[in-house]
């Protein structure tokens, strides 16, 4: 019995996919409550579709952390951020006095 | 609206703030406005004004909170203020009609199941760029803040000045809309 309902979930997809999915993101962001802890390590285990969809956003935020060119602040940028918050202290040092 | 207490530190202690807990920030901020603006000139000038705008204001900030949240708040409300401004067309789009194709249960459904993990991993940075590039702005903001920068829901929420619901909402739209960006080039990559 506990096998055809296994197979049946298999073929088909969860009975309400939006909640899922909104699960597994809430999951992966690490945003989960107990609850939804609990129902998706449940249900990800009877759930192929589940799996997959977990797998490939999994996959996505990988990509996006790891391929993803961060741009580093030029140098120059950080020597004028420092020249003109020091001027703005000298300027109002001189204000006070 | 809260009312803030303004700390008045000392000009020695608020270079010391400024040294250590802003500035480490800097790439972080500058990646994220190059990210948002496309211009390295555009990026320089609001990280300039993000930075000189949180020195300004420093009396408003709790010494050792969340300097990286702080700063990217500021940077956001400059972005909107100034930098939108300038452009004097905003980009206007219908939310709503996106929005809603991109959060059906058939989208979804069908967007999963055809993009293989493979095709994914085999992808290259550029890919990834572009993809996240041709998101609108509020789309493509959400996502780098969560998955790049790593910022909490409700960090996201404070930065954005939106309810939680909608930093929600709008990640899961713009999840959505990057899964179908992503699954294009899937497709030209010659996976089903």
């Amino acid at each position: 019995m506990a096998k055809k309902q296994k197979l049946k979930n298999v073929e088909s997809p969860c009975e309400d996919h939006e909640y899922c999915i909104n699960v597994i993101n809430l999951i992966i962001d690490g945003e989960a409550n107990k609850e939804e802890e609990a129902f998706f390590y449940s249900h990800i285990q009877d759930c192929l579709h589940c799996a997959q969809y977990y797998k490939l956003e999994q996959s996505i935020r990988e990509v996006i952390r790891k391929k993803l060119e961060v741009k580093e602040a030029p140098e120059e940028l950080i020597m004028e951020v420092r020249k003109k918050v020091q001027e703005s202290l000298s300027k109002s040092s001189r204000n006070v006095r | 609206m809260r009312k803030k207490t303004l700390l008045q530190y000392a000009p020695a202690e608020k270079v010391e703030i400024f040294e250590e807990e802003f500035l480490p920030h800097i790439h972080s901020i500058y990646n994220f406005a190059y990210r948002i603006t496309f211009d390295e000139d555009d990026a320089k000038d609001l990280v300039q004004e993000t930075f000189l705008k949180s020195f300004r204001f420093i009396d408003s900030f709790q010494k050792g909170t969340n300097a990286k949240a702080w700063l990217f708040r500021i940077l956001k409300n400059s972005f909107i203020n100034e930098f939108r401004k300038k452009n004097k067309e905003p980009v206007k789009i219908d939310y709503q009609e996106v929005e809603t194709f991109y959060n059906s249960d058939e989208v979804n459904h069908l967007i999963a199941s055809n993009l293989q993990v493979e095709a994914i991993k085999e992808m290259i940075g550029d890919e990834v760029s572009i993809a996240l590039n041709s998101l609108e702005v509020d789309f493509r903001t959400v996502i780098i803040l969560c998955d790049l920068e790593g910022f909490s829901y409700e960090e996201m929420a404070l930065i954005l000045d939106v309810p939680l619901g909608t930093v929600r909402s709008r990640l899961h739209r713009a999840r959505n809309l990057l899964r179908e960006k992503l699954k294009k080039y899937a497709v030209s990559m010659g996976y089903k």
